[in-house]
């Protein structure tokens, strides 16, 4: 009797037990990274010069009200248990107080810039994922479309967001009036219309690193073994394109595109700036030049907590798409 | 075994006359197949013999048309009268689709990797309209048919989850499931286990003689040849050097080269130091003027060097030698790497 219950509980725990062992791995690691990489920042902060009491305290200061200051924004303190203190306010949604605007936590201050630049990262999710495989699927699947595509991406890739934003509002703003130059809008469809250029100017580089990538994966698949086997067995090329490069291209292309959007948060920064936009990338920067800790430290948190969640979902993607990733321990 | 390829007045199943190939490298053609002609019978057996880059491989993506962009062929291929090289697209996809099979040297690198077996089977009959019920049980038979006993669980795991020797096998049988005439099997043995090789040799070979396929086997394993095959093309820098029936070749090869080959051979019974041709092979698209042999040939003449032999038939041999004849029956190599007819500096170390 205990020998059967004994043989069962071992026969369930063998490929369950592995699973959650290594969901906790996987959620362990992923904590440990936004720690470590929220220290970091605080630390680089903490680094930088400038002193955030000097703006509070007026002109011409008494170091009695410098002192003062620091210990009311607990600035007198450690920086180790300064990091454990907000650290620990985390779990209970406290992200603490904002030291430049005063009286506003920082939850306020996320609130409205949050959706803003999510609805501009989204955007720019989209038109990169659709204009990036488009260019990349041309330039993959005809050869003849090769050498134009390969020349278009390098030139898009070489050119700066904080290039293509001016250009872009100096052509179809400005010059055309398709597009409103600045600002977010309000409503999906207005907002729509005012973010198109941001987006535009945030995803051109990444689409053409999109398209790149997907143009030269198309092409190293196209060449291997097994689709001249398929392409022999009489298969018609659209089935052989879609079955067997496309398909199996879609591993590398999903691993850059998933790093590409992970990182988009933060280069959307640059492009709110540029088209005065107040998201969370203007709110950063100017938190950032105040040292305005709790502020930065919320922003870069959501940065790196995207990155992080982004990353596991392209992992769990590539299992997935790739068959070998599935069985335990790798190959085999 | 049938020494004679096919009845006469009968086209052959697969006729390749002076067949060339080149192919661009950098920009530049190069030459990969001289002159290549060999024909197949219905149900007759050619084992395509030579050493690497001797154009086996080349000649056989001509016979599937899986060329790379740019490649220019020359000469006639044609299956059943058909000229493969003119083919249109749909005449070429029904060709390759239900007339010819492949059968490939790393079965690993051959088989997609994110499908199932099952999937990878059914692939092409479902292509063709077939119900994946009826698909798949037709593949399930032809797995058990090659010796593969727990088919349907087979069917649902993925090319990593078999071993070499098992994958090879289900390649065999997708090769047989769309019922073609014609066989090619690429160095089939060659990536496998040594254990295995055997098992799959004789797979293969038994289902192509049950279902009466012609078959083209490429190998540089002349004994192999000529155990499995009813007549051998001995390939040399692109070029057909000699056809000889396999039953006989050992007695009777003509060609300087085809008798270096056979002394080059490990032998188990004599175990002296292994001889080789002198020299190394040249590819096609070094070769001269002349025979494409005459580097290492330790009989070669002023003609040999100048003029190109055409193959051509003596006994009931073809061979593309000056000398044929006269050289009939008297060349020898003995093991310590001399030729004894006509000793000279070419033959002298190994």
């Amino acid at each position: 009797m205990t020998l059967t219950l004994h043989s069962a509980v071992s026969r369930f725990s063998g490929r369950t037990l592995w699973r959650i062992r290594a969901i906790v791995r996987r959620l362990a690691g992923a904590v440990l990274t936004v720690v470590v990489a929220t220290f970091a920042v605080y630390a680089a902060l903490a680094a930088a010069p400038g002193d955030p009491a000097l703006a509070l305290a007026g002109r011409n200061p008494t170091p009695e009200r410098i002192a003062q200051l620091h210990q009311e924004l607990g600035l007198d303190r450690p920086l180790v248990v300064r990091y454990f203190d907000w650290l620990s306010g985390l779990p209970r949604g406290d992200l603490g107080q904002s030291i430049v605007y005063r009286n506003s936590s920082v939850a306020d201050l996320l609130g409205p810039r949050f959706g803003t630049t999510v609805f501009l990262v989204v955007y720019a999710a989209v038109l990169i994922l659709l204009l990036g495989l488009l260019l990349g699927v041309l330039g993959g699947a005809f050869r003849r479309l090769n050498g134009p595509m390969a020349a278009l991406t390098s030139v898009a890739l070489a050119i700066p967001g904080f290039v293509a934003a001016p250009i872009l509002v100096s052509a179809l703003a400005l010059g055309l009036g398709w597009f409103p130059a600045v600002g977010a809008g309000s409503g999906f469809t207005d907002q729509l219309w005012h973010l198109t250029l941001p987006a535009l100017a945030l995803a051109i580089g990444w689409c053409a690193w999109l398209a790149q990538i997907t143009r030269t994966s198309l092409r190293a698949e196209k060449a291997s073994e097994h689709v001249g086997t398929a392409t022999g067995r009489g298969l018609p090329p659209v089935t052989v394109f879609r079955r067997h490069v496309l398909r199996n291209a879609a591993i590398p292309i999903s691993t850059v595109y998933g790093l590409t959007v992970a990182g988009l948060l933060a280069g959307a920064a640059v492009v709110e700036q540029a088209f005065g936009i107040d998201g969370l990338g203007t709110l950063m920067l100017r938190s950032v030049s105040a040292k305005d800790y709790n502020v930065v430290l919320a922003v870069a948190s959501l940065i790196i907590i995207a990155f992080v969640v982004t990353t596991q979902l392209v992992d769990a993607l590539h299992t997935v798409l790739d068959p070998r990733l599935r069985t335990k321990g790798g190959r085999k | 075994m049938n020494s004679r390829p096919n009845p006469p007045g009968a086209d052959p199943l697969v006729r390749v006359s002076h067949l060339r190939l080149d192919i661009p490298v950098r920009g530049e053609p190069r030459r990969v197949l001289h002159d290549v002609s060999f024909e197949v019978g219905a149900g007759v057996a050619l084992g395509l013999v030579g050493e690497s880059g001797s154009g086996k491989s080349m000649t056989t993506r001509v016979l599937m048309r899986l060329l790379p962009h740019g490649a220019a062929t020359d000469g006639d291929v044609l299956f059943d009268g058909t000229p493969v090289t003119g083919m249109d697209r749909r005449a070429l996809r029904r060709y390759r689709s239900s007339e010819v099979a492949m059968v490939y040297q790393d079965p690993r690198a051959a088989i997609n990797p994110v499908y199932t077996v099952g999937a990878f089977l059914t692939e092409a009959l479902r292509e063709q309209k077939v119900s994946r019920k009826e698909a798949e049980e037709r593949a399930v038979a032809l797995l058990r048919e090659v010796g593969i006993t727990d088919a349907p669980r087979r069917m649902r795991q993925y090319p990593h989850q078999l071993s070499g020797g098992l994958l090879q096998r289900v390649m065999i049988a997708s090769a047989m499931l769309t019922k073609p005439r014609l066989l090619i099997a690429d160095e089939p043995t060659t990536a496998l286990d040594v254990t295995t090789q055997e098992e799959v040799m004789a797979i293969l070979d038994e289902q192509r003689r049950e279902r009466g396929l012609a078959l083209v086997f490429i190998t540089h394993d002349l004994d192999l040849a000529a155990a499995v095959t009813d007549r051998i093309a001995v390939m040399y820098a692109g070029t057909v050097l000699e056809t000889a029936a396999s039953a006989n070749l050992h007695e009777t090869a003509l060609h300087p080269y085809t008798v270096g080959l056979l002394a080059s051979r490990p032998s188990t019974v004599d175990v002296k130091r292994l001889w080789a041709i002198p020299g190394r092979p040249v590819s096609a698209f070094e070769a001269g003027p002349g025979c494409v042999f005459t580097e290492r040939c330790p009989f070669a003449q002023d003609r040999c060097r100048a003029e190109r032999p055409a193959l051509r038939t003596v006994d009931d041999h073809q061979v593309a030698c000056h000398r044929a004849e006269e050289l009939r029956g008297r060349i020898t190599y003995e093991a310590d790497g001399h030729a004894d007819h006509q000793h000279d500096e070419q033959t002298e170390s190994v």
